[in-house]
């Protein structure tokens, strides 16, 4: 239903005020920011067609005639495609729990890990392994990326090496190959020549934990006999970075109340031991987690202060070295380009059984490793989609069940995440809803989640629009995966050292 | 608008604000009323010309601020809904572009009143 008196069709946005003017973001993504006398103009359609803003907006797709209607709207239909082209390729990530067993304890551990002696009952077996492997290779996605879990994956290093031979002989009977990615998420203790040399010949990546220096790590990631394991896990993770390729190794840190006042030393750290970039994951509250020691022990609000805080540092610390932080280039992809990230914990409709999936050792499918927390500790199945014994990919894909997740857990049609600026950056994970909040879709405007993300997406596009060149290429060259010296030629990176 | 604060229980005061049913829709009212209720306590009175909202037990430091920013958030609902009504159909044809392209959009533009 027009306005009458306007001088152009409005096209489809959401607004919310930002710095004391609004950001406008249309369907998929573009922003553009307005004074509010211009804004309260834009959308009483009486912007002069000579105005700057008249321009940017049409030429952003938030204006439009009825002469140039359809063609914008196949433009934004387009670009729509590409944002949810997870929805087209459908399940990519598939975890795989080799066996719940480890050879740590930690103290946040989600999935509650058992200890390394409790049995071999705890781990896969052959055939399981090769139902997966028959299910995952059914999937219609032509990438595959298979990461292999636990408890800790490398105590049944005779399953590994099963799981990827079985995988690659497979793959080499279909008519159309599919590209196949492994990673290994390891804690490093076990580690060994003959491994590495396997990873490195089978050209597997390798995903491990590190929280910061020694105390802070020791605090949390704990041998079975109560010793800290940084001692360990630092030489082997500096000898696998040595010994792989560059990029093939990467780690996760938790953020805990042990260095979440203390962020700069884990960066510090990082870059001493020579990964290449950091992940900041505030803790997830399952499983060990829910423990007072770390429930509720920072607040969002903390979060926040020390995430822009460390932001600043790394970004200081990339004028001299490319070390992009992880989260924040998931969250600028979707800001700034118009791709789709593959990230499964923030997609609308939600990742879950459509873009990841985990294998438990006793064969059930999961829609997500919060999922087979859940059964694990409250003995809960509502997210378990089937069996690889029992089903054929049909038959665990395309339930009812998982339809009725997804329909649940769409973005667009829940309050207020459906009017919410930030939508088309944003979604959500049902799983953690259910086991935070007893339902797949809270009123998500006042959970933690939502007040984090806004105000991360806030930040960023604060930063985006500081004119700070040097930032913006710093930036930019997180999410292009290039050095800032390629992309700002100009930039003297030596004034910086 | 106007706008007025009565004496309260202990817990704290009680908020009353009265909106003309003419400017602001109850959809508009009710989402904001949603982003306000997760620490208190809204009841919403309505004839055909007003609403009355009030809040229950708003501290005394805070009720400015509260005000203010529940005024300004019914404002910019009642701004969403006005322009999601604008672009309704454009919306829905975007997302069916995106999906299941049809080859005779132009025709069906035409015919639209937008």
């Amino acid at each position: 239903m027009r306005n009458t008196n306007s001088n152009y069709i409005l096209l489809p946005f959401r607004f919310d005020r930002f710095n004391g003017e609004i950001l406008v973001v249309n369907e998929v993504g573009q922003y553009y920011i307005l004074p509010f006398n211009k804004f309260k103009s834009f959308i009483e359609g009486k912007l002069s067609k000579t105005s700057v803003h008249y321009k940017n907006l049409k030429s952003m797709q938030f204006i439009s005639d009825k002469i140039c209607l359809p063609d914008q709207i196949n433009i934004i239909a387009t670009a729509y495609r590409t944002k949810k082209r997870f929805l087209f390729e459908f399940t990519t990530l598939h975890m795989i729990v080799l066996t719940r067993r480890c050879n740590q304890q930690c103290s946040y551990c989600h999935v509650s890990s058992l200890p390394e002696y409790s049995g071999s009952n705890f781990d896969m077996s052959i055939s399981k392994i090769h139902s997966c492997i028959d299910i995952i290779l059914k999937s219609p996605s032509k990438d595959i990326k298979i990461e292999i879990q636990g408890g800790e994956p490398l105590l049944r290093f005779d399953l590994i090496k099963e799981l990827v031979r079985y995988a690659k002989e497979q793959n080499d009977k279909l008519n159309i190959k599919k590209s196949i990615e492994f990673v290994v998420c390891t804690n490093l203790i076990a580690l060994n020549q003959y491994m590495l040399d396997f990873f490195k010949n089978e050209k597997i990546q390798i995903s491990t934990s590190l929280d910061g220096p020694k105390d802070i790590h020791d605090s949390c990631r704990k041998l079975v006999n109560g010793k800290g394991s940084y001692d360990i896990v630092k030489d082997k993770l500096k000898w696998a970075i040595n010994y792989l390729s560059k990029g093939s190794v990467g780690a996760l840190m938790t953020i805990t109340p042990y260095n979440i006042n203390r962020l700069k030393e884990v960066v510090d750290e990082y870059i001493s031991i020579g990964l290449d970039s950091i992940f900041l994951r505030p803790i997830n509250p399952f499983g060990r987690a829910t423990n007072p020691e770390f429930f509720n022990a920072y607040t969002t609000e903390d979060f926040l202060n020390q995430y822009k805080a460390i932001l600043e540092y790394i970004i200081e610390v990339n004028k001299y070295r490319h070390f992009p932080e992880i989260y924040t280039t998931i969250l600028l992809t979707k800001i700034i380009t118009p791709f789709s990230t593959g990230f499964v914990d923030l997609q609308s409709p939600a990742g879950v059984g459509i873009s990841g999936v985990i294998y438990d050792v006793s064969g059930d499918v999961f829609v997500s490793d919060e999922a087979r927390m859940m059964n694990y500790v409250y003995g809960e199945k509502k997210f378990c989609i089937g069996n690889v014994n029992m089903g054929s990919f049909k038959s665990i894909f395309c339930n009812d069940k998982l339809k009725k997740i997804i329909s649940e857990s769409c973005s667009e049609s829940l309050a207020p995440c459906a009017w919410c600026a930030y939508l088309p950056y944003c979604g959500l994970d049902p799983v953690r809803n259910f086991i935070k909040y007893d339902t797949i879709s809270p009123y998500m405007g006042k959970t933690e989640d939502c007040i984090r993300h806004k105000e991360m997406f806030k930040h960023l596009i604060t930063l985006i629009e500081s004119g700070d060149n040097d930032k913006i290429n710093i930036l930019w060259s997180w999410i292009t995966s290039r050095s800032v010296k390629e992309i700002a030629p100009s930039i003297n990176i030596e004034e910086y050292l | 608008m106007i706008s007025n604060i009565k004496q309260g229980n202990s817990m704290g005061k009680k908020l009353l604000m009265e909106f003309d049913s003419q400017v602001y829709s109850i959809d508009a009212l009710k989402r904001t009323c949603c982003e306000f209720n997760d620490n208190m306590l809204i009841n919403i009175i309505t004839n055909r010309k007003r609403y009355i909202v009030a809040i229950e037990n708003v501290s005394e430091n805070n009720i400015a601020d509260v005000e203010k920013s529940f005024k300004c958030s019914l404002l910019d609902n009642q701004i969403r809904i006005d322009t999601e009504k604008q672009f309704k159909t454009t919306r829905e044809l975007i997302l069916a572009q995106a999906f299941a392209p049809c080859e005779n959009l132009d025709e069906i533009v035409n015919n639209l009143d937008i």
